[in-house]
């Protein structure tokens, strides 16, 4: 038995006080509405409603239940709200600071999100406590359980101090790199360092966590530093082309997590 | 508090890492970090391997001073050992063995599973009771299945595909449900079975254990150890992101200390210095917490 259906039918009934206005009221014919409170009274074992001559009225034990019924629809009524909202609200993504707003903003225009940001580190731990939905992780990191999407490498520029002439990478000698500190994620830091010394540059490091303090610091020629923000252009500031095993690697994340906005986030990102 | 102080090495190191440690006699202290989840073995099942062989040379099936001849070109590719050599060999058992286990030589353990067969290495696992351990084959099944799975037709072109950080491959070889797999308290375990000469006869013990003292590498647990008087006698295993060593550390007078330790690298690249470097480190915290001290 539905119990809930049948209690809306009572419920209709006991207010209009009349079997017929119910069904009306219900958009249902009469027979369907009076079966239906009978077989509810059938199994309660009490009877709910007194049927006399002048109408329908509420007996004892149907006067005392009412007012739980009411509170009964009103939850389930709540119940499903809040399921709905669940289903339609934005996802909660994290990114990393070493995102461009231009690609946060590419991704916020693709599927309703909120995003938050922070390090690797902290946004395996928030996914995985299910704090946030999926999050946009410097790759390689250590993922524990998570469902992990493909390596998607975004392009990157070098920014270096205006008068700097670059044409390899061993042209920033000397100059620290401004950089997110290891701490937000050790494997993709080392990652990095690692191409660089191959290339021949052995930078000592400057902690810089977003493209704002990045330009800061080289735009006061203290340091060199890269950005994959397509748009980027600051005073003060050069742009160099990367070799594309400078890319920034990053992977999404998730515990559960619709297709589709796994979909939406990772083409915004391509 | 250890354990923890061991996960945040590994974690440093942008490694996933398993630990277990416990003293060779006395006391029920133990470090254990995750020390019953399943890891891949990797070249540490050489290890099981060897006291198969002991055993056979005990029942008398194999002469450990009889001669084998070996063409390297015929052999399972390798790094080391064997498998570098251009022309033909001969060598007796004895010595394949030490070829085996002080440079991890995979040629000579495949010719050594072919001898003692697959059933003769399970059933060394079952009669030492060790649970959590499940030996599939050797180094070239590994490694014909590692190319099949990376669509490539020489190893080195499968270790260079597994070694790419742009790609994220899942290979059976990195799964401890598909490929030989142990725990670090069933390699503790082995390895107390050995130093109390029960795993075969006291002189094939005392074999095993002359072995792993003289494995040549010096980076992973004999780099927590750089002091004098201190015998480090392991065995180790590598394949791709997989970095483990299992060893008992012995500082003169002192009990004697069981450690086994296994990492999953975050980065695939082939040569991580930074987590060999936290096997050690990760080692010696464990081993020092153990030491009884002078005896």
């Amino acid at each position: 038995m539905d119990l809930l259906r049948h209690l809306g039918f009572f419920v209709a009934v006991a207010e209009e006080g009349h079997f017929g206005r119910a069904a009306e009221r219900l958009g249902m014919t009469q027979p369907p509405v009076s079966q239906g409170v009978q077989r509810l009274e059938r199994k309660l074992g009490v009877q709910l409603l007194s049927r006399g001559s002048r109408g329908v009225g509420l007996t004892p034990a149907g006067a005392e239940l009412l007012p739980q019924a009411y509170a009964l629809l009103g939850d389930a009524e709540r119940f499903v709200a809040e399921a709905g909202r669940l289903r339609d609200r934005a996802a909660r993504v994290g990114v990393i600071p070493q995102l461009s707003s231009w690609h946060v903003a590419a991704l916020a225009s693709s599927t309703p999100v909120t995003v938050t940001t922070a390090s690797t580190v902290e946004l395996v731990d928030a996914v995985t406590s299910g704090e946030l939905d999926c999050a946009v992780v410097h790759h390689p990191a250590l993922v524990n359980s998570l469902e992990c999407g493909p390596v998607i490498k975004v392009p990157t520029w070098f920014l270096v101090p205006d008068g700097h002439d670059v044409s390899a990478v061993t042209d920033m000698r000397g100059l620290p790199f401004a950089t997110a500190p290891r701490s937000h994620g050790t494997a993709a830091f080392d990652l990095f360092a690692d191409r660089l010394r191959a290339a021949g540059l052995d930078p000592s490091f400057l902690p810089a966590v977003d493209d704002r303090e990045i330009v800061a610091a080289v735009a006061a020629g203290r340091a060199f530093g890269v950005t994959c923000d397509p748009h980027l252009r600051a005073p003060g500031v050069v742009r160099v082309a990367l070799d594309e095993e400078f890319s920034l690697r990053v992977r999404l994340v998730w515990r559960v997590l619709p297709p589709s906005v796994r979909d939406a986030i990772t083409a915004a990102l391509t | 508090m250890i354990e923890k102080q061991v996960r945040s090495v590994f974690q440093d190191a942008g490694t996933a890492g398993w630990l277990h440690a416990i003293p060779l006699a006395g006391t029920s202290r133990e470090v254990d970090v995750d020390a019953d989840e399943p890891v891949v073995m990797a070249s540490v099942y050489k290890l099981p391997l060897l006291v198969a062989l002991c055993r056979e040379f005990d029942r008398g099936r194999v002469d450990p001073q009889s001669a084998v001849r070996i063409n390297p070109a015929s052999c399972t590719p390798g790094p080391t050992g064997i498998s570098t050599f251009l022309d033909p060999i001969t060598m007796s058992w004895r010595d394949l063995a030490a070829s085996m286990m002080t440079v991890s030589d995979s040629a000579a353990a495949d010719v050594i599973l072919g001898e003692v067969g697959l059933d003769a290495v399970r059933d060394v696992v079952a009669d030492l009771e060790l649970p959590g351990t499940r030996i599939v084959g050797g180094t070239a099944d590994v490694e014909a299945t590692l190319m099949r799975e990376t669509g490539t037709s020489t190893t080195a072109q499968a270790f260079a595909l597994i070694s790419d950080n742009d790609q994220v491959r899942t290979v059976s070889a990195y799964d401890p449900a598909y490929t030989s797999a142990t725990t670090p308290r069933d390699m503790t375990r082995l390895l107390s079975l050995i130093w109390s000469d029960s795993v075969a006869s006291a002189e094939q013990c005392a074999f095993i254990r002359r072995l792993m003292g003289m494995q040549v590498w010096p980076h992973r647990i004999r780099a927590g150890f750089p002091f004098g008087a201190v015998r480090v006698s392991g065995k180790t295993g590598t394949i791709g992101a997989v970095r483990n060593e299992v060893a008992v550390v012995e500082y003169a007078g002192e009990i004697p200390i069981a450690v086994a330790v296994f990492t999953f690298a975050a980065r695939a690249d082939l040569a991580l210095p930074a987590v060999d470097a936290a096997i050690a480190e990760s080692a010696r915290i464990a081993v020092t917490d153990l030491r009884s001290g002078r005896l």
